[in-house]
């Protein structure tokens, strides 16, 4: 395989994972899309928590789905 | 005309290869491809294969509005779907991301539902069947939404 068809798969390939990671949802019969890797996505998922418990939980997830993204 | 080789998929009609010198047919047929004579201008990208003829994909046009939206969840942008050719189908199967929608089709023009966004983010659109149909995907990107 040549190095510039390399480089294309390697780009097709971030290209699919970036799209997998994508949260897709139908309201109102309108795609409604947010990547939940994205800061706004994380302060969203923080500010959901009542106690240090349920944050501590929820930067866990956080992080797990950061490092499988 | 000057024709060349093509392998293929039977059970799809996908074009696997395309050899315009003496092909290896029989490491085509190993791999479980069949092979037909097509027309020069046949390729992977542009051609598939039709009860063992070669005939150009039908041509699909992926048109937003706009290709950049705020990621309010408010703003959003439409892409309206249009195939070309002659007998277009009553409705396509439209990639969004990693989900699909069926778009219907009158006269062969449609629109997929609108796309907004609660996050930055790239969303990719494209025709979910890329072998009967041949088709420029398109992005919508949602930007920062910026409250001063």
């Amino acid at each position: 395989m040549s190095s510039s068809s390399a480089s294309l798969t390697a780009q097709a390939l971030q290209t699919a994972k970036a799209q997998a990671r994508l949260a897709l949802s139908k309201e109102k019969n309108r795609w409604v899309v947010s990547d939940p890797a994205s800061p706004q996505a994380v302060c969203a998922t923080l500010e959901e928590a009542d106690n240090w418990q349920q944050g501590k939980k929820l930067l866990q997830e956080i992080f797990t789905r950061l490092l499988s993204s | 005309m000057q024709s060349k080789m093509i392998a293929y998929d039977p059970l799809t009609g996908e074009i696997r290869g395309v050899c315009l010198t003496p092909p290896q047919v029989m490491a085509w047929q190993a791999q479980g491809l069949a092979a037909t004579d097509g027309p020069e201008e046949a390729g992977l990208d542009t051609h598939r294969v039709v009860g063992g003829q070669a005939v150009a994909k039908a041509v699909v046009e992926l048109t937003p509005d706009k290709s950049e939206v705020t990621a309010d969840g408010q703003d959003q942008a439409v892409v309206a779907v249009t195939v070309l050719g002659e007998e277009p189908p009553d409705s396509l199967e439209v990639g969004v991301g990693s989900q699909s929608e069926s778009v219907a089709l009158v006269g062969g023009v449609g629109a997929l539902s609108p796309i907004s966004a609660v996050t930055p983010c790239t969303v990719l659109v494209a025709v979910a069947d890329s072998i009967t149909y041949r088709c420029e995907p398109v992005s919508i990107t949602a930007v920062e939404d910026v409250q001063l």
